[in-house]
């Protein structure tokens, strides 16, 4: 010990070298109150965001069940009925939850092979600078505002769909147009991400071995990353899913079982925006409001749940 | 000389306006094993890629490259037979992310073959080629993934020797592996060279001395010298040979 002190020559002008090797290596320091520090800012905003989590499940169970425990309307008639008119006391659900499966369905089976397709061109068939241009683009599209995307649909898709088929041109038709605009971007966004994720060497494996460039990417290339374009897709169907403005401006919300693709209808999202305010709190035609926003929270958990499974089917 | 699997002529390889190789010209024999050795950047690997056409998009490959009589570096050619007959194997192990079977089976699965009975042959055939088939014969099934890195790398040897090429071309094969998975791959190359030719980029003195039959010297985009292996090593014609085997550079 003196002689490995002896051999640091500590000088004797700055103070804390002059304390003992041992004594400095137990006192606290700077460094460890930053780390106490950071810890206890990190752990508060934890218990912010947990606890706001917490409250909004709590408050949305609350709300969402008084239909059923206050207002003693039936859970079953409310998952399995047709028949929604609030001023009947008739809080049937059925249509809408149809039909917001419908739109979201439509909208992902849509866009998906659209999304591969152009991923696919960009990261595999096109020059690398048609990529560094087209990425923020698509970026940028995944950014605007959904009331831009609905406003399109009211007075371009809705429009053209009447003249096409007769009628007014609202209904899940154009949502699933509107929505389709609106998820294309963030699926083909994460479906490059993904192509490009697959190891070059792959490619050149598979070239290796005789594959035409076709072969590569069908065989190698897409199955490779087949959880990442499900992740993608699953992603854009919960936006879909869970969009309410841009689909209550085109789908015409009228509260009934839809029968054609060109019928007004109404999703779980519109009648929501369309009717909170214009119901009275505690009411209960307002509690079935809740139970509807109940009823999507459990879906977003459910969508959330499926991206999990499918990613962790991804990673071997 | 021997019968010769591979004739190179006046090969010159430029990426855009840069010139990395220039006048390679050489006769790899049928049936051995050629080693290229050269410092990084001397142009070997280059050389070897693109001997199956696999510098197509990347670079600008003149020269003639005759296998059977046949100049496979004219635009005529298909590249994708080319590329059945001469394989290729890399640095890194690239299993695709498939279970053993469909890995081995991959290049006849390109080429159209259905028939389970000649599947199920090649894989077993081209697994004892390479090796592999006691560890793995079990588990055909389950993921390549989950195979050691050496075992990657022969399931990859595998692979390509389930097309039946006449000749492998193989870019660093073992710098990537212990020196155990590589030994046991030298051994596996050695009982190989009796149905194929095999082409080789190394780093490693030993992995030459030890496996190849024929080294070719490159440096800084020309061949320097090609003899038999123990000529260059014990005897090299060239000054830069003998600096370069000496460790004066590289």
């Amino acid at each position: 010990m003196d002689e490995l002190n002896q051999s640091f020559k500590p000088k004797p002008t700055v103070a804390f070298r002059r304390k003992k090797t041992t004594d400095r290596l137990l006192a606290p320091s700077v460094e460890t109150r930053q780390e106490w520090g950071g810890k206890l800012v990190s752990c508060l905003a934890i218990l912010l965001i947990g606890g706001l989590v917490v409250t909004l499940f709590a408050f949305l169970i609350n709300k969402g069940l008084a239909l059923f425990t206050t207002d003693k309307f039936s859970l079953g008639a409310f998952l399995t009925s047709t028949d929604w008119r609030p001023s009947h006391h008739h809080y049937g659900a059925l249509p809408m939850i149809a039909t917001s499966f419908a739109v979201t369905v439509l909208a992902g089976v849509l866009a998906l092979p659209l999304a591969l397709v152009s991923a696919i061109a960009i990261t595999e068939l096109l020059p690398n600078w048609v990529y560094r241009v087209l990425q923020p683009v698509i970026e940028l599209l995944v950014g605007i505002p959904s009331v831009v995307y609905g406003y399109v649909g009211l007075t371009v898709i809705v429009p053209q769909l009447g003249r096409m088929f007769g009628g007014t041109g609202f209904g899940i038709l154009a949502a699933t147009c509107v929505l389709f605009l609106m998820i294309l971007p963030t699926m083909t966004s994460m479906t490059i991400d993904n192509l490009r994720q697959v190891p070059q060497q792959y490619r050149l494996a598979s070239a290796g071995l005789g594959a035409t460039r076709w072969q590569t990417i069908s065989r190698v290339v897409v199955p490779s990353a087949k959880s990442g374009i499900l992740t993608a897709m699953v992603f854009g169907m919960a936006r879909a899913f869970g969009e309410a403005l841009a689909v209550q401006m085109v789908i015409g919300n009228a509260a009934i079982m839809p029968t054609c693709l060109l019928s007004s209808s109404a999703t779980l999202t519109s009648v929501l925006t369309t009717g909170i305010g214009n119901t009275v709190m505690g009411t209960a035609s307002n509690n079935a409001l809740w139970s509807l926003a109940l009823l999507l929270l459990l879906m977003s958990l459910a969508f959330n749940l499926l991206l999990r499974v499918i990613s962790r089917k991804g990673v071997r | 000389m021997e019968k010769t699997a591979l004739e190179v002529k006046n090969l010159a390889v430029a990426y855009g306006t840069k010139k990395v190789v220039e006048q390679v010209s050489l006769k790899f024999p049928a049936h051995q094993i050629t080693a290229l050795i050269g410092a990084s950047g001397s142009g070997k690997s280059t050389v070897l890629r693109s001997l199956n056409r696999m510098n197509d998009d990347l670079a600008t490959v003149t020269g003639e490259i005759n296998f059977h009589g046949i100049d496979i570096n004219q635009p005529k050619a298909n590249v994708y037979r080319v590329r059945q007959q001469i394989g290729m194997v890399f640095q890194q192990p690239t299993p695709f992310p498939l279970s053993i079977y469909e890995n081995v089976i991959y290049g006849l699965r390109l080429a159209g073959e259905k028939d389970r009975q000649v599947l199920d042959a090649r894989v077993e055939e081209s697994l004892r080629q390479a090796a592999l088939w006691n560890e793995v014969k079990d588990q055909l099934n389950s993921s390549a993934l989950a195979l050691s890195g050496g075992q990657q790398q022969r399931l990859c040897i595998a692979r390509t020797l389930a097309v039946r090429p006449e000749i492998i071309l193989m870019d660093e094969p073992t710098s990537a592996l212990d020196p155990v998975s590589t030994s046991q791959i030298e051994d596996t190359l050695v009982q190989l060279k009796e149905q194929l030719t095999i082409i080789m980029v190394t780093h490693n003195m030993q992995q030459a001395s030890r496996s190849a039959d024929w080294t070719a010297f490159m440096h800084q985009g020309h061949l320097v010298e090609f003899n038999k292996t123990a000529e260059i090593f014990m005897n090299p014609q060239e000054q830069q040979t003998a600096d370069y085997l000496s460790g004066k550079f590289g």
